[in-house]
């Protein structure tokens, strides 16, 4: 059941703060609740979205101009959405359910621990000299990864084949150490 | 319409780093100085290019100095150059979108006949929802807006962020999951019309 309390222990365990209680709690929750899985899936997306903002240059008009990086000029800037195409709005809403598609897959990563992988980018001097979560080292992590699982889990729709992929693909951390 | 520059309240607490107003000036500067490096690492965050966000935190420190020249009393110089990096970056990153709309409008003109010839979903799940998501953070309430920049764009801890920010470590965890709650929301109303 979505409730303020689920929504809390989805912000401890992204902030890497839930105990063990809570993780299992929070894992039933979701395995049992279609509408749980679905917020969750929404907290880990957002949370890689959120570290690729942080980590774009806004000079990359490359990638901009190659798909049109552009409706969303001044609906922000300007506190009103201007009207968007029928056909962009189509492909924006595809474009999210298929970043939760890939954030289900993440998602499903975090819960089972970040593979120890030489595709790895991430800077392990980053979290000894500054005061970063360990939860953002495990998305910048994920985020090396991601891009290229989105691509393989996208075509696939079915959470448990999701599931048995990556499980099967990345086993838990504890059971290869 | 563009916004003004505010100036932040000159008071702060929870600073650990807490000076006194009449500070010398090789003093302050020492700590502006210090602070500089988690300052352009911040604003870059925000404005998204590193030359700017160089030029954001030298405002800051200007006014800074300004501020102590004019009398200002000031209890944490870092709380200070934090929260008046965050408005400069904010104000120009605004500022800067602004500007950019013809280009994008073009864009999307020149791009469409290219469109078939990428695969959408793919292209636009990196840029675009990214894109709108930036707009977003700038469009947030000040708190959880630096909050949320701090914390999840800039990866502090939040005893950081509360330290930065001049606030209770509890309060920062709030500011944060609004701003959280906040995105998700528009990110949800931008994609799915808004209709759950």
């Amino acid at each position: 059941m979505i409730d303020e309390r689920f929504e809390l222990l989805c912000q401890k365990h992204l902030d890497g703060e839930a105990t063990e209680t809570e993780r299992d709690e929070l894992k039933q929750t979701i395995a049992t609740d279609s509408a749980a899985r679905r917020r969750f899936d929404e907290f880990v997306a957002l949370e890689g979205l959120l570290f690729e903002v942080g980590n774009t240059d806004r000079t990359d008009d490359r990638r901009r101009a190659a798909v049109g990086a552009s409706h969303f000029d001044s609906e922000l800037a300007d506190r009103g959405r201007e009207s968007i195409p029928d056909e962009e709005d189509a492909v924006m809403s595809g474009t999210w359910m298929s970043s939760l598609a890939g954030a289900a897959a993440l998602a499903l990563i975090i819960w089972w621990g970040i593979p120890e992988t030489p595709t790895s980018t991430h800077d392990s001097h980053m979290c000894q000299s500054k005061e970063i979560s360990t939860p953002l080292v495990e998305t910048l992590e994920v985020a090396a990864l991601s891009e290229g699982l989105r691509a393989i889990v996208q075509d696939t729709e079915d959470p448990l084949i999701q599931f048995i992929w990556i499980t099967e693909t990345f086993p838990r951390k504890e059971a290869t150490e | 319409m563009s916004r003004r520059h505010e100036e932040p309240e000159a008071v702060f607490e929870s600073e650990a780093d807490r000076v006194t107003a009449g500070l010398p000036l090789d003093s302050w500067s020492e700590i502006a100085l210090a602070a500089r490096p988690e300052l352009v690492s911040i604003a870059r965050r925000v404005v998204r290019d590193h030359s700017e966000a160089e030029d954001v935190v030298d405002e800051a420190i200007a006014r800074l100095a300004a501020t102590i020249d004019d009398g200002g009393a000031i209890d944490s110089i870092v709380g200070w150059l934090h929260r008046a990096a965050l408005r400069i970056a904010v104000d120009r990153a605004r500022a800067w979108i602004r500007r950019q709309r013809e280009t994008w409008r073009y864009d999307v003109a020149q791009s469409s006949a290219r469109r078939s010839a990428v695969d959408p979903s793919a292209a636009l799940d990196s840029v675009e929802t990214r894109e709108r998501l930036w707009c977003a953070i700038l469009e947030l309430p000040e708190r959880q807006r630096d909050a949320v920049v701090l914390r999840q764009l800039e990866g502090l801890t939040y005893a950081a962020v509360a330290d930065r920010l001049g606030i209770e470590e509890g309060t920062a965890r709030g500011h944060v999951h609004a701003a959280r709650a906040s995105l998700r929301k528009t990110l949800w109303d931008l994609t799915e019309g808004g209709d759950r």
